[in-house]
């Protein structure tokens, strides 16, 4: 089964952002099946905890660390705990994120600060020091989770900055990786589409026309759905692959 | 143990151009993921020899010949009652300056590349229709995204460009009737199609210093990405084109 081994991560240490709910949780779940060990980083950490002893208790490993991605210094403490609890970081998920939905001319300043201090320097900041230390062990792996909001504009909720701020991701991710392939730093997004999570209501009835009718498969994503492109970016599966955005959106963007 | 969700177990798949290259070690990953794998190769002997290697079946195939097409499906029904894997792998190239290509260049290039994959979809497509399931990866190319250089090669990458676009089309309409539809598009790997380039200084050191990861990809990482596209791991994924090009696109 040499090809199902190249998706193994046995021994690998993975940190998640945002990694104790919603799509973030179905990554931890998703990496930790697939062998690794993983830290899940987040500012509310009871529920990381939570998380954390569910897997444990069905024989993975994961922890619990308290990571606000905003704030340089919580990035670098976070860094420092999960090397010396499970290791040098391989693989780094930014996956913390948010998202407000108002009109562009009634968005009020600190709600396009808070979407962009998150998304995109939150992001920014988890990449570059994460990303110094894995040149410095001579490799890695990061994984942006990016959107379909960067490449087409959703409806019928407005969410501009959402939008801009996935945009600068991909191409940040981009740039990171024709950067740092020299230096065996792999740096891909992974772009969902619709998935039912806090962040999206995909059951409520006024998004139904557009969010599920405008999908070729005529459905929204279960998070676990997500898990093995996570999985697949995040391993050996993908060696040659960087600088790529996975599009996982049941068909949205193709209409 | 819990079943690996990238696993082929038991499913039928077809690699057309399955004989050699990329096409066999896609055929080797759908193997040892567990598929039953179906050689669909116009070469009788390299055909013959995958299919022996990989325990499979070989099934001679003219993708540019529609009756060929539906012999193959035909004959690959009959042995197995269903497809659920289809990878349209079959591809050619020439490196001949626009200005001076032949009609019956173009037209190779075009037929081998496009309406082969049309065909293909479309008479596999109909099997899966029915069953209501199956998944098809085209293998497309950066080159349907960016244009190669220095070498010229006008047809192949208006081909390829279309097979992202047919993959998106037909992903559209098979979207809701179970039949998922993607496209893989590699940047430069070591194969026959590269061989000539790769021994000319002229291209080859444009080839790698254009590429951030500055080498050609083995086609053995190639085909984990299509386990990935074929496999329940890609339940939500259809109409997508999955860039494996060694970073090439992002310059």
């Amino acid at each position: 089964m040499a090809v199902l081994d190249a998706f193994d991560l046995t021994g690998k240490v993975a940190v998640v952002t945002g990694g104790n709910t919603g799509l973030g949780e179905a990554f931890v779940r998703a990496l930790s099946e697939a062998g690794a060990s993983v830290a899940i980083a987040a500012r509310t950490r009871d529920r990381s905890e939570a998380v954390a002893k569910d897997i444990s208790s069905s024989g993975g490993k994961a922890i619990a660390v308290t990571l606000d991605v905003t704030d340089r210094e919580s990035v670098e403490r976070m860094i420092e705990e999960v090397t010396e609890l499970l290791g040098p970081v391989d693989v780094l998920v930014n996956n913390a994120g948010l998202c407000y939905h108002r009109p562009a001319a009634e968005v009020p300043e600190d709600e396009w600060m808070d979407v962009f201090d998150v998304n995109v320097h939150g992001l920014w900041n988890c990449a570059q020091s994460v990303g110094r230390r894995m040149i410095g062990n001579g490799g890695g792996v990061i994984v942006n989770i990016g959107s379909i909001s960067a490449m087409i504009v959703n409806r019928p909720q407005m969410q501009p900055a959402y939008n801009a701020s996935k945009a600068a991701v991909h191409q940040l991710t981009k740039s990171l990786a024709a950067e740092w392939a020299p230096h065996g730093v792999r740096v891909n997004a992974l772009a969902p589409g619709y998935v039912k999570t806090e962040m999206a209501p995909v059951d409520e009835p006024q998004f139904r026309r557009h969010w599920i009718e405008d999908v070729p498969m005529q459905r929204y994503a279960m998070p676990e759905e997500l898990g093995p492109s996570l999985v697949y970016l995040a391993s050996g599966a993908s060696a040659f692959m960087t600088g790529s955005v996975l599009v996982i959106d049941g068909g949205y963007t193709l209409w | 143990m819990q079943e690996n969700g990238f696993s082929l177990r038991d499913r039928v798949a077809v690699v057309t151009g399955g004989g050699q290259s990329l096409g066999l070690e896609i055929g080797r990953a759908l193997k040892a993921a567990g598929a039953k794998v179906v050689v669909a190769e116009i070469n009788a002997e390299t055909g013959g020899e995958a299919a022996e290697e990989l325990e499979g079946d070989f099934v001679g195939l003219d993708v540019t010949d529609p009756d060929s097409v539906k012999d193959m499906v035909r004959s690959v029904l009959g042995d197995h009652g269903r497809i659920d894997v289809l990878v349209n792998n079959a591809g050619v190239v020439h490196n001949i300056p626009s200005e001076e290509v032949p009609d019956d260049e173009w037209r190779k290039v075009m037929s081998v590349n496009l309406d082969g994959v049309f065909y293909c979809c479309r008479e596999v497509g109909k099997a899966m229709l029915e069953r209501g399931s199956g998944a098809i990866v085209n293998i497309a190319s950066m080159s349907g995204v960016i244009s190669n250089h220095p070498q010229p090669q006008s047809a192949y990458n208006a081909s390829k460009a279309a097979v992202i676009m047919l993959t998106k089309s037909l992903a559209g309409e098979w979207a809701s009737r179970g039949v998922r539809v993607n496209a893989v598009s590699p940047g430069y790997i070591r194969t026959p199609l590269t061989e000539l380039g790769m021994s000319k200084e002229e291209w080859s050191s444009v080839w790698l210093e254009s590429t951030p990861l500055g080498r050609l990809a083995e086609p053995g990482e190639i085909a984990p990405a299509v386990v990935f596209l074929a496999s329940d791991a890609a339940s939500y994924a259809t109409g997508t084109n999955l860039l494996v090009d060694g970073g090439y696109t992002s310059w």
